[in-house]
Order: structure tokens, then C-alpha cells, then sequence
């Protein structure tokens, strides 16, 4: 019997896992059905590297013969979905039977959810206020977080044409085939697998549990005309001195303040787009192989609400960052015995230099070791190159 | 130096609702004209903006965020160009017609608190700078909120319920309420951080209170309300109903549209809101105040209408809006005089009632019968189990020959000798170090003209002494929680008398419970800042790992904060 076998590349910092399956026919044979999970990496810093894609997906279409069983876009994060299209452009191509993306990226998501449409609005508006800061004065934290969320700002906004990368995900399989999931989905009739089962722990259907309360932005929604003036390449100029008689000190400090609210409008838009992530629970043969995407920790209390399931293998979520593991659910995810015996693993698809706290060294990744599993890390292999992780059938 | 002077028109109330319904002529966006008065100050003037040298509009192009132009040009008069007008344009919510707004409802509000017929004293600011900065166009949010740490006043707009934007700077209600946190705050700035639900709701109250003074202040309003309600205050109007536009354009959390953001006027009591979040809480001891205003007014209104000296009867119209006029007098003495005599620290809803009662008393020792009435609201309210809980002692063995309350006042060696040798009738525990912190010398209006058309007044020194309690705190975070607390002295400054000892009461087993229950609220809503990102001070949260008492829980109070 051939083994299950998740195979994760190293593509800096981002996803691009191929896990393949194999299963029984009805006529007793064995026939291998590729699931493959998000490809990209982040458009900052080292971790970057568009050319990493060309070999990638030619592995994976030489593995696969040119077309995936099912793909999964977690969610709609850059280093989750821009792989694809940069091999494409590349002149390597890579298709799918069925596609599953996650449900708020289905293009009328938002004209049916309000709330989560009112709350996306007003991200949005921070989303514009940051880029404007960026122009204004560098900001390279601020820079990667808008580039890796900027799927909220307007075409042509930096230049790129951010939703081309999601569109280009929502034409790998047939129409009929491609469908945005989320918990709730029925999902018969909508994957390849006969033997292996699947199962949706997230996103919930209403997204708009995984936002906050909301906070300012520093522009007001009418002002459309302005505000996508400002996505154009030159900033727009405001007062840089205080008005006669205004206070410099308390000037600047208002001011300040005002930047630092919307890097935190910001950080809220990264949390809430990586709580969005498909988390899928694949079981076969006895094994319970968990994709968790990057899923945050609201995400992680809604999953432990509906039920978790110990694992026998995670796909440690969001890089190794530490608010990708819930601390205090670890062991019902991985109790510290096996509860029936069989090994464990965790895999880390991460980058170094990219984050100060992603990985997560001393704290997320310590969870993760022997002897409750070995840890499998994807720095551990070249750039470009794969490590592979059995369970034998 | 004469006075400079500013005219400015300011809306009576919000900028669409208010009068629409009372029958009073140009009923709607109804603006009385006020002139903005600056005391002889040879530094200080009105300028571009608005901006003087306490208060400055810095506002934000709404479009791009960033800080624009003054809005607001002062033209100087001809005749005295140290004095003018800020002239308004024919948009209502143009960029110079809302910066008007709320630089002269805040303006107003200033000089009404700090004025003789309140704290008779300039206050100065919690941020530790002399500049209040007033951002009228703050960005997008169905909010508005002071904020110490930027020392501002912000005010946001957003599209309500009917589809029209509302201007949260355009409300009078919403601008004199903020700026009362403000105010609050730099009276009392221990509130900022405090772990006592109480103490949280004492800021709103306070600040919903100097919204309803602000109101009383407005003639047109007065007689609009009155002619209403039928010359009474009881029952649901203007006055009750804070930020009426914005509570219309926002429907409650149940989704049920309301009629503003709460009603001053209701029958709670403490068993009743037992666990309500501050929000909600505030409104009892507001209820109190209201009540209080209420008996005030009824009893001058019953004066008004008797025949005068030449035996004319004044119409009931007139004689309430006498009435009324007078009563929000007593009442601006009765609240923020009171407010004065906090002690620092954490409160309660008794302290409260306690300083009221002590300012009042200090200043109209005969008018007991006002006071009677507040004490049996605490009374029926719960609050306290007997008005005797809210009496508060005169020792004279606190008072200090009259040469000496100058030294009091200045030397900070002869303040901590005072307080170390009345360690024990202040109530400071044995071996607990304390501050006393900087004296106020107050004066104040304590009655009517008299036929000289000279109104007393009384000179007061008041001195505040705190320290910390500690007690241990349950919850996931548990550990050693520190609990502010304190006294304050008043001293007669001519004659060195004690008219006041008015000490906190914050460490009782009741308290302490509900603090653990503000805290585990917090903590289950997730609304405590974790460091995960930046700036966790402006945040509320915890104030250290060894003290799990709350930092900025002010923050939990803006306009539309925790309580959404």
C-alpha cells in the first residue's frame, strides 16, 4: 500500500503544500488524488522571490500531470494565492478538477452580507489611510501589510493588479467546480476523494464574527473621489507645520496617534482576512491530517466551540506566529499521549527575517516537539526545493 | 486690559432634531448668537481656526486625512480688532460652520465650569499642557471621545440609518459631553484609570450632566422645552434626551431604534443595574442629579408665579422660564462643586453624594432642604442603606489659624506636615506613604445679588491626600490589585475653618466584588489590549503584570465604546 504523503516546499515565506492521497477504486486498485493547498509568498523582504514559483509548480505538475484533484485557496492573502499566476506568466501552468476558495472571496459576498460588507467598508478606508502614509514617509511594516492585504484596495493601487491573482484561482477548475466554501457548505459532490473524508472546521459563513468593533478611519467613505486620487503615485500634501497658535508638540502627537490607529485598523484587516482561512480536517486509513491555513485565534475559539478533534498531523497555522496557535486548546488538538498510540507530526511552512515574532521559536514551535511530534520545518530544505512527511496506508 | 471678545452663532442643540417639534419659531438647525469672552489677558487672543490659547481647532481634510488649513477666519472688529467675530458661511456642515460649532460649545463649556458660579477656578489640563486641541472632522466612526494621551477632543461623522451624515461636532449635546470628560478629567484624573465600575460611571454621568447644564445655559432651548412639556421637566425632552440626533441615526444593539443615547430620567436603582456595564450605570446617579434638578426647579417655579412687588401676576410661561433659568444656577453649584470636593482615587456613587452634599453645605449651610431630597434619592435608590451613610464630618481639629492657609496652599513641606499630623482623622493607615497633591484656592459665588448687586463669595482652599489600598483580584489574570483612594480637606481661606472632610469609601467587600466583575467582562469580551500590537498604553488593559487594577478605562466610555 502506498503512504499519504504532504509534501510542503520551501517558497520563503508562504504556503504550497501538495498532499496526495491514495485511495481504492471500486475495481480494488489504487489511484492517487493530489490536494493542493494555497502557493504563494509575501511580497516583502527575502521571503519574496516570484521565481521560486517556476519550479515549484512545474514539481507539481510533473507529480500531478498538469492538473491538482482539488485545490484550496485558504484565503486571500498574497502569500497564500499569488504562486499560480506568477508560474503562469512564467509559462508553467497548473490546473484543477474542483477548487474550493474561501467563501468571502465569492464575488457577491458582500452584497449578502452587509454586516460584513459595513465592517470590510471601513477597513477599507484604513486600508487607503495607510497607503497614503506610506506615501507620505516609509514605512516598510506598514508597506508589506498593505501590499499583503491589498486585496481591498482599488485596481491599480501599487501598481499591481492584486485581485488578479484571485481571479486567476477562481479559472483553475471548470466553473461548476468551483465553489467558496466555508463551514457550513454541503460539501458532497464537490471533491474528488471516495475513501478519504473531509471536513470544514472554518471559515464560519458570516465573516463579520471575525472582524472587531471597528474603529476611525482618517477618511470619511464619501470622500471616494479623494481618497482614490490618493491611490494614484503622488501623495497628497497636508499642512506639515501647525496652524498659528496650535500647540506643535500636541500637534504632532495628535498626528502621531492618528498613524498608529491606522496601523492597528491594519493589523486588525491581516487578523481578520487570516481568519477567514479554510481549515480543513482530512481523515484516511485512521489518520487525521489537519490544514489549518492561517487561522487566528477567534477563529481557534469557533472551531473549538463546533468541536475539535485531537490530530495526527497540523499544519501549524499562520507561519509559526503565536497567534496562530491557541495555547490553551493545544491539547485538545494534540493531547500529550497519543489517544491511539500512532506517531505525529506538525509541519512549519515558515520563513526567518520576514517578522519578529513569526516563527514563534521559543514559545509556538516548542509545543511541537517530541515526544508529543516531530516538527517538520520547511527552512530545513533549499529554496525551491520540498520535504515530505509519510503515513502509511 | 479689557476683555477680547469673539461672537460666534452656535447651534441651540443638534443640527436638524431639537426644536423641529416645539412650535417655537425657526424650529430645526436653530443658532443663537454668543460672544466668546477672553479675560484681559495681554497673551491671549482669538485667532485663525478658532483657536485661543486653551483651545484650537486642528482639523483634517475629510478626503485625504491630513491636517488642513484653520477652517475658521477671526475678523477683527474695526473699532477693537483685539476683538471680532468668526463668521459662519450658508453650508451647515461646511468645514468652517462645524469648527465654529465645537470650538464655542467647547468654549462655553470651559468657561461655565470654570466659572464662580461653579468651581470658580481655572482648571488645568490631566495632559499636563495648557491646549486642549478640538478635532472636528476626525475621520469616519459613529463616535467621538476625549482623549488624554493626544489631548483632544475628537469628533467623527457617519451616514445614520436614514442615509444623511451626521456630524457628531454639530451636536451641542455630544460636544459639551466630551468636553465634560475633559473637564472631569482634570479635576479628578485618578477616574482615567479606574478599576471600579462606579468610578467608570461616575466620568459619564458627570459628562452627561454638563451636556444638560450646557443645554439649561440656552435660553432659546429653555423656552422651547417648557413649551413642550407644559412648564414641567418631568417626563422625556430635551434635556433628558442626550445626543438626540445620534441616537436616531443609530438604532440600540437590539436593533430597536431609540430616542437617544440614554435617557437621564428613570427609576433604576443600584439592585436594578447590579452588573450593568458603566454606560448603563451612569444613568442612575444622572437620574439623581435630574431628579435633584427637578425639585429645584418646582419649588422656584412655585415662587415665580406668585404676584410680585407691584402685585403683578407674571404668566406661567414666564415664570418657569425664571425658574428654570435660576435652577440651572443652583444646579451648575450643586454638581460641579461637588465635583470639586472628590476626593482622589477611586469612587463611588456615596462618595459623590457625599462630596455633593458637603460643597453644598459649605457654601448654603442653611439650604438643607435640596440636600435632604438628593440624600433620600440615594436612599430609595439603594444606593446607601441611610442618608446618615452620606454625611461627612467638619473636625475642626483639621482647621489652621488663618495665617497659615497661604503657606498651606504653596508649600508643599507645610501640605505634608499638615497631613502627617492629621494622619488619623484623614484616615491614612499606619505606614502607608501618601502624596498630597497641589492645593486649589477656589472662589466662589454662594449666593444672590444683593441690593448692591454684589453676590458673596467664599475663598476655599482645598487640599486632596492619596494613597493606595491593595487587595487581591480574581479572574484568569488574579494577583495583587492596587486601589486608589484618598481625602479631601477643605479650609474656609479667611478664617482657616474646616468646612469639609470628605473621605472615599472604595475598599469594601462590595467594591472589590465588583471590580473582579468588570474585569472578567472584560476579559471575556477580549476588550483587555493584549501586547500583541503596538501602543497598548492608549488601550485599556491591565496597569502592570503585578497589578491587575485597569489603565485607560476611560476609553470603555466613549460615545459609542464598549456598549457600541
Amino acid at each position: 500500500m502506498s503512504d499519504l504523503v504532504v509534501r510542503a516546499y520551501n517558497v520563503g515565506f508562504g504556503d504550497a503544500i501538495l498532499v496526495s492521497v491514495p485511495e481504492r477504486t471500486s475495481r480494488g486498485k489504487e489511484k492517487t488524488r493530489h490536494l493542493l493547498f494555497d502557493v504563494g509568498n509575501l511580497l516583502a523582504g527575502d521571503g519574496n522571490d516570484d521565481a521560486v514559483f517556476t519550479g515549484v509548480v512545474q514539481d507539481i505538475a510533473d507529480r500531478t500531470g498538469g492538473t491538482v484533484d482539488l485545490y484550496v485557496m485558504t484565503h486571500e492573502h498574497l502569500d497564500h494565492v499569488q504562486g499560480l499566476l506568477a508560474a503562469r506568466r512564467a509559462g508553467v501552468d497548473l490546473a484543477a478538477k474542483h477548487a474550493w476558495l474561501t467563501g468571502s472571496a465569492h464575488p457577491d459576498y458582500y452584497t449578502t452580507h452587509p454586516d460584513a460588507k459595513l465592517k470590510k467598508r471601513s477597513l477599507e478606508l484604513a486600508l487607503e489611510d495607510a497607503h497614503r502614509i506610506v506615501q507620505t514617509a516609509p514605512d516598510p511594516w506598514l508597506e508589506m501589510m498593505i501590499r499583503n492585504n491589498s486585496t481591498l484596495l482599488p485596481p491599480g493601487a501599487l501598481g499591481l493588479k492584486t485581485s488578479d491573482y484571485v481571479d486567476h484561482l477562481r479559472k483553475i477548475a471548470p466553473p461548476d467546480q468551483t465553489h467558496y466554501v466555508d463551514r457550513t457548505t454541503d460539501l458532497a459532490g464537490k471533491h474528488p476523494f471516495s475513501e478519504a473524508t473531509v471536513r470544514l472546521l472554518a471559515p464560519e459563513e458570516d465573516t463579520s464574527s471575525y472582524y472587531g468593533r471597528g474603529g476611525p478611519t482618517l477618511t470619511v467613505a464619501e470622500a471616494d473621489a479623494g481618497a482614490a486620487a490618493a491611490t494614484a503615485s503622488e501623495a497628497p500634501v497636508g499642512l506639515s507645520v501647525p496652524p498659528v497658535g496650535v500647540d506643535p508638540g500636541a500637534f504632532f502627537d495628535l498626528q502621531a496617534a492618528r498613524r498608529r490607529n491606522t496601523r492597528r485598523q491594519i493589523m486588525e484587516i491581516d487578523q481578520a482576512n487570516n481568519n477567514t482561512s479554510v481549515v480543513l480536517e482530512l481523515e484516511w486509513r485512521g489518520w487525521r491530517l489537519l490544514f489549518a491555513g492561517d487561522a487566528e485565534l477567534k477563529s481557534w475559539k469557533t472551531m473549538h466551540a463546533n468541536g475539535l478533534e485531537p490530530a495526527h498531523f497540523v499544519k501549524i497555522s499562520h507561519h509559526g506566529s503565536h497567534n496562530g496557535t491557541y495555547d490553551d486548546l493545544f491539547d485538545e488538538l494534540m493531547p500529550q499521549q497519543s489517544p491511539d498510540g500512532r506517531e505525529r507530526h506538525a509541519l512549519v511552512s515558515t520563513h526567518d527575517g520576514d517578522w519578529d515574532s513569526v516563527p514563534d521559536a521559543d514559545g509556538t514551535l516548542s509545543l511541537y516537539r517530541p515526544p508529543r511530534c516531530t516538527l517538520h520545518d520547511t527552512r530545513t530544505v533549499a529554496r525551491g526545493a520540498s520535504l515530505e512527511i509519510r503515513f502509511a496506508g | 486690559m479689557a476683555d477680547v471678545v469673539a461672537e460666534v452663532d452656535l447651534l441651540v442643540q443638534d443640527g436638524s432634531l431639537a426644536l423641529a417639534e416645539t412650535g417655537v419659531p425657526g424650529g430645526g438647525a436653530v443658532k443663537e448668537t454668543k460672544e466668546l469672552r477672553l479675560s484681559g489677558d495681554v497673551n491671549d487672543r482669538f485667532l485663525d481656526g478658532p483657536a485661543c490659547r486653551r483651545i484650537a481647532i486642528v482639523d483634517f481634510e475629510p478626503a485625504t486625512g491630513l491636517p488642513s488649513s484653520p477652517p475658521a477666519t477671526f475678523t477683527p472688529f474695526t473699532s477693537n480688532p483685539r476683538s471680532g467675530k468668526y463668521v459662519a458661511d450658508g453650508d451647515e456642515t461646511s468645514a468652517t460652520n462645524i469648527a465654529i460649532n465645537a470650538f464655542g460649545t467647547v468654549f462655553q463649556t470651559v468657561r461655565m465650569f470654570e466659572g464662580r458660579d461653579a468651581l470658580g477656578r481655572r482648571v488645568d489640563w490631566a495632559f499636563g499642557s495648557e491646549q486642549l486641541l478640538v478635532v472636528p472632522r476626525a475621520g469616519e466612526w459613529a463616535n467621538a471621545f476625549y482623549e488624554r494621551a493626544t489631548r483632544s477632543l475628537q469628533f467623527f461623522s457617519f451616514v445614520g440609518e436614514s442615509g444623511a451624515r451626521v456630524h457628531t461636532a454639530l451636536s451641542r449635546d455630544i460636544v459639551a459631553h466630551e468636553c465634560g470628560h475633559a473637564l472631569l478629567d482634570a479635576v479628578a484624573p485618578s477616574l482615567y484609570d479606574s478599576s471600579t465600575p462606579q468610578s467608570v460611571a461616575i466620568h459619564e454621568s458627570v459628562a452627561d450632566l454638563v451636556a444638560v447644564i450646557m443645554a439649561l445655559d440656552s435660553r432659546r432651548l429653555r423656552e422651547a422645552v417648557l413649551a413642550r412639556s407644559d412648564n414641567v421637566l418631568a417626563g422625556a425632552n430635551a434635556f433628558t434626551a442626550i445626543a438626540e440626533e445620534f441616537g436616531m441615526a443609530r438604532p440600540g444593539a437590539d436593533g430597536i431604534a431609540r430616542h437617544a443615547l440614554r435617557e437621564l430620567e428613570n427609576d433604576e436603582t443600584l439592585e436594578t443595574l447590579s452588573g450593568a456595564r458603566p454606560h448603563i450605570l451612569s444613568t442612575l446617579l444622572s437620574a439623581i442629579f435630574y431628579d435633584t434638578l427637578n425639585v429645584v426647579f418646582a419649588k422656584l417655579f412655585q415662587e415665580a408665579k406668585l404676584p410680585d412687588a407691584n402685585g403683578v401676576t407674571p404668566t406661567p410661561a414666564a415664570a418657569a422660564n425664571k425658574a428654570l433659568g435660576t435652577a440651572q444656577i443652583v444646579f451648575r453649584r450643586f454638581l460641579l462643586r461637588g465635583i470639586d470636593y472628590l476626593p482622589p482615587g477611586e469612587l463611588s456613587f456615596a462618595d459623590v453624594g457625599r462630596a455633593t452634599l458637603a460643597a453644598d453645605r459649605a457654601a448654603r449651610p442653611a439650604a438643607s432642604e435640596v440636600r435632604e431630597n438628593f440624600s433620600h434619592q440615594f436612599v430609595k435608590r439603594l444606593v446607601v442603606a441611610t442618608a446618615q451613610e452620606l454625611e461627612s464630618p467638619q473636625p475642626q481639629s483639621l482647621a489652621v489659624p488663618p495665617d497659615q492657609v497661604s503657606s498651606l496652599h504653596d508649600s508643599d513641606w507645610a501640605a505634608y506636615q499638615y497631613a502627617t499630623r492629621h494622619r488619623s482623622t484623614l484616615g491614612l493607615p499606619d505606614g502607608v506613604s501618601f502624596t498630597v497633591l497641589p492645593r486649589v484656592d477656589s472662589t466662589k459665588v454662594i449666593g444672590a445679588k444683593g441690593d448692591d448687586g454684589v453676590a458673596p463669595i467664599q475663598r476655599e482652599l482645598i487640599v486632596k491626600i492619596a494613597w493606595n489600598d491593595t487587595e487581591d483580584s480574581t479572574g484568569t489574570v488574579g494577583g495583587m490589585r492596587v486601589v486608589p483612594t484618598g481625602a479631601t480637606v477643605v479650609l474656609k481661606w479667611d478664617t482657616g475653618e474646616c468646612l469639609a472632610l470628605v473621605r472615599s469609601d472604595v475598599t469594601g467587600v462590595e467594591h472589590r466584588r465588583d471590580r473582579d466583575r468588570l474585569l472578567a467582562q472584560l476579559e471575556e469580551d477580549g476588550a483587555l489590549a493584549t501586547h500583541d500590537g503596538a501602543d497598548v498604553g492608549e488601550s485599556v488593559g491591565l496597569r502592570s503584570d503585578g497589578d491587575s487594577g485597569l489603565r485607560a478605562s476611560h476609553r470603555l466610555l466613549h460615545l459609542a465604546g464598549w456598549d457600541g
